[in-house]
């Protein structure tokens, strides 16, 4: 970890080396934030572990729980919501069997989040799967699309 | 060597130091203002709302939170106006929807608080200080604190930093993070003494159990 650390800051440009900028690489390499890794960067930069904690809760897009494979954001912007966002939030929770409070399947497979606008509101109601915008969903494709991801999943593991 | 100026406090002209908040000099000159946010030593914060005066700039009396202004010379202030009264009842009543407090004085200076300031005020806020303490919203996450960060703040200058606010808005709670050492919280128990509403008992490794991890 020590080592993963100091090579991550070590590719950052220097003016660019702060806390949030650290914590947003270490975000998109691992897919959330390992406890072990925020009492590392309170001992490298002197900032106490409790203000780390209080800056990574407060932003909704570090995860402080493993996430799964693949990640599908339902947008809830007003747009969306209006559109029936909560249709197609409810419609993955069931599919894949989430419990409640609970944003990854059982499997491992799926994390669902819900963001806030992801600035497409003409392709209302959407969702972003894996970085990809998927615009117009109906709540009857998500077992489709879930269907779709498993599929590629499980090529992927043949391969 | 102390720093003087001259404000004037309810048509009072009074010396205060500036270098101290303008409730502190308030206060040191016998004006009673109510506040739950705030310390001497640690300076204001802002969080509570009660400390509310009226001050004078350039035409107007503004709303101002005098935990967080320094006495300028010539500075008017009026501390015991209706639009204070309303101001910091309104700010009481936003603080007993944090209810029940284990301290109840704390509890009976906010409803006189909200009488005040509804003595004064239309029949209308009678009917909304009536409902605010009892039905209406959900109960807060924690019921007793107040989120007014004073420990946060104590532990931060003479603890060992370990508590912290976590997220936010609605979530805004207080969590402790005790790291990988062995009993890092020691005993200086500074968070308990300085909570205003008694809220953290028997200590706050106990109180406060919210964690990210």
């Amino acid at each position: 970890m020590s080592t993963y650390l100091k090579e991550l800051i070590e590719k950052l440009p220097e003016n660019e080396r702060l806390l949030i900028n650290i914590l947003n690489c270490v975000q998109e390499e691992r897919g959330f934030i390992p406890q072990p890794l925020l009492t590392e960067l309170a001992e490298r930069t002197g900032v106490p572990e409790s203000q780390l904690h209080s800056l990574v809760s407060f932003f909704n897009s570090f995860r402080t729980k493993s996430a799964g494979k693949h990640r599908i954001c339902v947008c809830y912007g007003t747009a969306c919501y209006a559109r029936g966002a909560p249709l197609i939030y409810d419609r993955l929770a069931d599919e894949l069997e989430l419990d409640d409070g609970d944003d990854t399947s059982p499997d491992g497979l799926v994390t669902v989040e819900k963001v806030y606008c992801v600035g497409a509101c003409n392709q209302a109601p959407l969702i972003v799967e894996d970085g990809q915008i998927k615009g117009k969903i109906k709540s009857y494709q998500v077992p489709f699309l879930i269907k779709e991801l498993r599929k590629k999943d499980q090529d992927g593991r043949n391969e | 060597m102390k720093d003087c100026v001259e404000i004037i406090a309810d048509g009072q002209l009074i010396a205060v130091d500036r270098n101290i908040t303008l409730l502190q000099a308030l206060r040191d000159n016998g004006v009673n203002i109510p506040s739950l946010c705030f310390y001497p030593s640690l300076g204001g914060y802002g969080s509570c709302g009660l400390c509310v005066v009226e001050v004078y700039s350039s035409g107007n009396w503004l709303l101002r939170h005098s935990c967080l202004l320094y006495p300028e010379e010539g500075m008017q202030v009026r501390t015991a106006t209706l639009l204070v009264q309303k101001q910091r009842a309104q700010a009481a009543r936003l603080l007993l929807r944090r209810g029940p407090f284990h301290k109840k004085e704390v509890e009976e200076m906010l409803i006189a608080l909200v009488q005040e300031g509804a003595d004064v005020g239309d029949l209308l806020q009678k009917c909304d200080s009536a409902g605010a303490a009892g039905e209406g919203r959900a109960v807060p996450l924690i019921a007793g604190c107040i989120l007014c960060g004073l420990c946060v703040r104590i532990c931060r200058k003479v603890g060992k930093g370990l508590l912290t606010f976590l997220g936010r808005g609605e979530n805004l709670r207080i969590g402790m993070v005790l790291g990988q050492k062995d009993d890092p919280c020691g005993n200086c128990r500074a968070c308990r003494r300085i909570c205003p509403t008694g809220f953290i008992t028997p200590n706050a490794r106990c109180t406060f159990t919210a964690s990210l991890y």
